[in-house]
């Protein structure tokens, strides 16, 4: 791809006061309209990377960029770039669906967030009507998935960054989530997410890193996955060190 | 985006249990104690009005100069509206003070107190707003922080360009008026209550005492709200949280000024009531002495046999008669004299338990409880340098009716000695006594210490929260 | 197996904060408190014992004098003083002891009442004093309800209680682990605190307890253990009526508060608005109102009748004695109300279990409601008995019967309060305690109907 990286983490590096070395000289570039799927066992690093994305956790040393803002130098204007979608998605339990999204997409500076607005992407996320004024706390874990990323659909950043999203979803829930990340490649968005669930992500990456010991030991092009049993390659670096 | 967050903050308080309960509480709690005091107060109002007039008529009916300058007058104290809202004790009644001539103003009803009422705190301001409400402003704030993150929601809201002191600030603001708006509606309705009540009329200076009290309540309420954030802003988890929050409202509000008053003795010696009431019964027998003294002086020098009335000389003799006139200024003499060692005495014990109450008092403002109490006092005129210019008072009253008792009786002996033998004697400009003006600003000034803290604490807690929050660990 | 789950409880109990808060805020509260009251304690009994040898001093003083005549009118004028000796036990339980003067003074010329509100520290009263009962009935139960609310509701959000409960463990034995396991570690900082606490207040020069004392200290720690138990068993019980840990949390502050703070209160509201009691003022007025109209008959009679004669007399006495029973109907009729609203009140307020183990520990601790009936009893007494023993005295000496000796520092009436008996002071307890232990109950089988259909989802 030969458009410019919107997400790039140079020599990315955390050590944890408690002398763990979660992320070790991480380099990574996602460009725009691909889905980047950051495999890996858990321990291996995948959620301090995903902290240190948004700057929750500061870097031991190396940068974050979003669109080329430093996330550590200007989060404010970087965090205009990115949304985030948690791996546990909570919300506002005592507020409904609508409500939740409505706040989400103010807080974002959305300029539409009318309710009308919002209920079409409720419903683009595959939330039925009579969801939309219920209370989130009602909500199945699928759909407060769905909640998740139609809040960072509203959001309309050119990065989403998901963590272990379809982690706990039963197969219809995770195909319908993989088609919503499908639509908002194609809109052109950039897609990067962390997961230990190789299959689906067999089914959904145009790249596939696979994450151990806070590095990215092998990175696979879609072309390539295909052709690599993935299963074997993860488990062969699990075992090797 | 701070309007935004204060909104979602105050919405989702509106919603929850605690803000229901909160309400709940301050209606019926306000609401009935308030009642309650107000009719009190009544009831004291009328007791006093039937006392004045009786005991003024009592005085003016005298018609023998003796009973002003012995049997004395009874002085009522109005009962001080702003009782309603905050006392320093469980009053029984109206105070009434007897003035006679050789006796401080002292209390003259035989009251008893109901001992049960003291047994558990008195249902005001002090009790509702500085124990209660602060639990209240404690559990509105402990999880303002840490039940976010355990939400989850922390993350996200930071994963938008909101800076993390907007947010904060916004959290702070919508979750105090949340806080502040059951109490503002039940004092509302606590004060039209009180209002139902016939003699229940504020002046514009209890109007401006009792927005003062308000002020105040929501500066202390702030601090304490600001100790929650602070505690969440520290903590991980709610459940910790809770449980700090708990352990320091426990020490701050509930321990600590129960003991600092106690405290009070250890410093210094403070001579003991037994001591000082014996040595003004010292005084007054010294100058009883020095008057019987006087007396035989006078009576060698004038002529006049030892108990003269069994020895002939007849009452209403010439020399008698003069004698009670010349012996006025002796009198009353002895009477300033005495009025005046007793007030030094008092004064005398009064320093050294004001140094002792003082030292109580800079050792219990530890905790902003105790300084809220006291700028509460304060406000409603309860303070103890009202209670000193009363006194002072109450002292030139004595003189000045000692005074006028020794004319009515110089004047009744020279019209005696005239001839005249049923003198019209009458009381009826017998002076009154004034109560002193409540000095507002003379109480606030004692208590700027206490105001000076309160503020303090709020920036204290405000800034921890603030700094912590800036470094919380959003994972 | 139930030993097996009550240990386990006490283990995870250990490693928490609130175990180590207990632990240091026990320790903190009881030291400082006994040492603050048994200070104060301290200071009464010196005031008393200062006024003790001032009386004996005087009496001494007066006794010196040889003309009969004049030490009468000696004993006239300065009348005599009569201290109170504080009860010991109001270290533990002040009650209305801080109400009781030190010192009463009858007759004399000079005799006057101190104004209380000139010459005491104004803030000891506007609080509760940090007495043992206070520590116990308002923080030990705070305490307790934090050591339980989520005892049952947490575990569920931690999914460790799905676990336990899919082995053969049966939900009655569960229940009871962790009642016992968690009132065990609850307790011992407790007895701990408490019993280093009584032992320091022991060593102490100027406390001097007899056996009777040590079995109503012994009977306050017990009924203290009650009461911190139904405390921790309402947690227990909250716990099992809640899915979530905050929402049990905020419904025993809310239960704390109301028993503790709200209910006492509202209760003194209630009974002041059911039973309205006319002001002692009133009271005073119409007594002298009373006067005022005898007194006027009286002239009347004299003026009328010439004023002399037996007839005369007669009616004289008889007027007198209708102005006594007038009078004392209506202090009877203001002591009456008063006790109905006070009996009103205590009912109300037994709603509440803090006012329960409050009542409980001053009719213990004998520093109650009955002590203040009792010191004005005996104060009207004293200074009746020492009218009495003027009259006679000036009687025996207009009649030439009055010995020589007659000043005898022991016939000298003094405020004398019986203590009550260790059987009463129980009996008194006893529907308090009987209050709180079904109250203990009532919660405890609440929480296991509760626990037994728990949905552990």
């Amino acid at each position: 791809m030969d458009k410019t990286a919107v997400l790039e983490a140079i020599q990315l590096t955390k050590r944890y006061e408690n002398g763990v070395l979660a992320v070790d000289n991480l380099n990574l570039n996602i460009y725009p309209g691909e889905i980047y799927v950051l495999l890996g066992t858990n321990g291996a690093g995948k959620t301090s990377t995903m902290m240190l994305m948004f700057g929750f956790t500061e870097p031991t040393s190396g940068t974050v960029r979003i669109c080329g803002l430093d996330v550590t130098r200007d989060p404010l204007g970087a965090k205009k770039h990115a949304a985030y979608v948690s791996e546990n998605v909570m919300l506002y339990g005592n507020f409904t669906a609508l409500q939740n999204i409505e706040f989400f997409a103010k807080l974002g500076g959305a300029s539409r967030s009318d309710a009308a607005t919002c209920e079409q992407f409720l419903l683009r996320v595959g939330l039925p009507s009579e969801a939309h004024r219920r209370r989130v706390r009602s909500f199945s874990k699928g759909m407060r998935q769905r909640l998740g990323i139609a809040i960072a659909m509203m959001k309309n950043t050119e990065v989403i960054i998901l963590d272990e999203p379809t982690s706990g979803l039963d197969p219809k829930g995770g195909a319908d989530f993989l088609d919503i990340l499908r639509e908002l490649k194609a809109e052109g968005k950039a897609i990067f997410m962390s997961s230990h669930d190789i299959f689906r992500a067999e089914i959904v990456a145009d790249r596939v890193g696979i994450m151990s010991h806070g590095q990215i030991v092998q990175e696979l092009d879609r072309a390539n996955i295909g052709h690599q049993d993935l299963e074997t390659l993860y488990l062969k670096y699990e075992l090797e060190k | 985006m701070l309007m935004l967050v204060i909104k979602k903050e105050i919405l989702e308080h509106l919603m929850s249990l605690r803000f229901s309960l909160a309400c709940i509480l301050c209606f019926i709690t306000l609401g009935l104690g308030l009642w309650v005091n107000g009719r009190e107060y009544t009831e004291n109002l009328a007791d006093w009005r039937a006392n004045t007039t009786m005991h003024r008529l009592e005085v003016e009916g005298y018609n023998q100069s003796w009973m002003i300058v012995w049997q004395g007058v009874k002085v009522d104290l109005p009962p001080n509206i702003m009782q309603i809202f905050a006392s320093r004790r469980a009053y029984d009644g109206i105070r009434t003070i007897q003035f006679s001539q050789d006796f401080e103003p002292q209390p003259a009803s035989g009251a008893t107190t109901n001992p049960l009422a003291n047994m558990f705190p008195r249902t005001d301001l002090i009790f509702f707003i500085g124990i209660v409400m602060s639990l209240l402003a404690l559990v509105f704030s402990y999880d303002a922080v840490s039940g976010e993150k355990e939400q989850g929601t922390l993350r996200l809201m930071l994963s938008y360009s909101i800076p993390r002191d907007t947010y904060l600030l916004g959290k702070w603001i919508g979750g105090f008026i949340s806080l502040i708006l059951p109490l503002v509606l039940g004092l509302i309705c606590a004060v039209m209550v009180t209002l139902v009540f016939r003699d229940v009329h504020y002046t514009p200076t209890n109007w401006m005492q009792m927005i003062l009290m308000f002020l105040f309540a929501v500066l202390y309420l702030a601090a304490i709200y600001s100790l929650g954030l602070f505690v969440s802003a520290r903590t991980e988890r709610p459940a910790t949280a809770a449980v700090a929050v708990l352990l320091v409202w426990v020490i701050l509000v509930l321990a600590w000024p129960t003991v600092t008053p106690y405290l009070a003795t250890r410093f210094g010696k403070a001579s003991s009531l037994v001591d000082l009431d014996k040595r003004k019964r010292d005084v007054m027998k010294e100058a009883w002495e020095q008057y019987k003294k006087a007396d035989k002086e006078y009576d060698k020098a004038h002529d006049i046999p030892e108990m003269w009335w069994e020895n002939g000389v007849a009452r209403d003799s010439e020399k008698i008669l003069k004698k009670r006139i010349d012996m006025v200024d002796v009198e009353l003499k002895a009477v300033k004299f005495l009025a005046q060692e007793q007030e030094k005495l008092n004064n005398e014990f009064l320093n050294g338990m004001t140094h002792q109450t003082m030292m109580g008092q800079h050792v219990s403002r530890l905790s902003p409880f105790s300084s809220f109490m006291y700028v509460i006092l304060a406000a409603a005129g309860e303070d103890a340098g009202n209670e000193r210019t009363l006194q002072k008072q109450l002292i030139e009253y004595k003189e000045r009716l000692a005074d006028y008792g020794f004319k009515k009786q110089r004047e009744e002996g020279e019209e005696r000695l005239k001839g005249n033998k049923k003198p019209n004697y009458s009381c009826v400009d017998c002076p009154r006594f004034q109560m002193p003006a409540l000095s507002l600003s003379h109480a606030m000034g004692a208590v700027a210490l206490d105001v000076a803290l309160l503020l303090i604490w709020n920036a204290v807690f405000f800034m921890g929260a603030y700094m912590s929050f800036l470094r919380y660990d959003a994972r | 197996m139930l030993g097996l789950l009550i240990k386990k409880e006490i283990r995870s109990h250990v490693l928490t904060y609130r175990f180590a808060m207990t632990l240091v805020l026990a320790f903190v509260l009881m030291l400082l408190g006994f040492s603050v009251m048994t200070a104060h304690y301290q200071g009464r009994m010196d005031a008393y014992s200062a006024s003790a040898s001032g009386r004996a001093d005087q009496i001494a003083k007066i006794k010196q004098i040889k003309d009969q005549q004049e030490r009468l009118g000696k004993l006239s004028e300065l009348g005599i003083a009569s201290g109170y000796k504080p009860a010991l036990l109001s270290i533990l339980s002040a009650g209305v002891e801080n109400d009781l003067p030190v010192e009463s003074h009858a007759g004399g010329w000079f005799s006057r009442s101190m104004d209380k509100t000139r010459f005491e520290n104004p803030f000891l009263s506007v609080l509760m004093a940090p007495d043992f009962t206070y520590i116990v009935a308002v923080i030990l139960s705070l305490l307790a309800l934090i050591f339980s609310f989520d005892n049952i509701c947490g575990e569920k959000e931690q999914q460790t209680l799905k676990l336990a409960l899919s082995y053969s463990v049966p939900r009655h034995l569960i229940l009871l682990s962790k009642w016992i396991g968690g009132y065990v570690v609850l307790i011992c900082p407790v007895l701990l605190a408490t019993g280093v606490a009584l032992l320091i207040m022991n060593l102490q020069g100027c406390v001097q307890l007899d056996p009777g004392d040590g079995i109503r200290m012994v009977l306050m720690v017990g009924a203290a253990l009650v009461y911190i138990s139904l405390f921790y068993t309402a947690g227990i019980m909250i716990s099992t009526l809640t899915h979530r840990a905050v929402t049990a949390m905020i419904i025993a502050l809310f239960v704390w508060a109301g028993w503790v703070l709200v209910i006492p209160n509202i209760s003194i509201v209630g009974a002041k608005l059911i039973v309205q009691v006319p002001t002692y003022n009133k009271i005073e007025n119409e007594k002298n109102a009373i006067d005022e109209e005898i007194h006027l008959k009286i002239k009347a009679i004299s003026k009328t009748m010439l004023g002399y004669g037996d007839k005369a007399k007669k009616l004289q006495e008889a007027l007198e004695q209708e102005n006594k029973q007038r009078k004392q109907e209506l202090d009877e009729f203001y002591e009456n109300k008063v006790a109905a609203q006070n009996r009103l009140c205590m009912m109300l307020s037994r709603l509440s279990p803090f006012a329960a183990f409050s009542y409980l520990s001053a009719a213990l601790a004998d520093t109650g409601i009955e002590l203040f009936r009792k010191y004005r009893i005996a104060d009207k007494r004293f200074h009746d008995d020492f009218r009495d023993y003027l009259d006679k005295r000036w009687k025996e000496y207009s009649e030439k019967k009055l010995k020589d000796d007659w000043l005898k520092p022991d016939e000298l009436p003094a405020i004398i309060v019986n203590r009550s008996r260790l059987e009463d002071s129980i009996n008194q307890a006893s529907f308090d305690f009987t209050i709180l232990a079904v109250l203990n109950i009532l919660c405890f089988l609440t929480a296991f109907m509760c626990f037994l259909r728990y949905d552990v989802r």
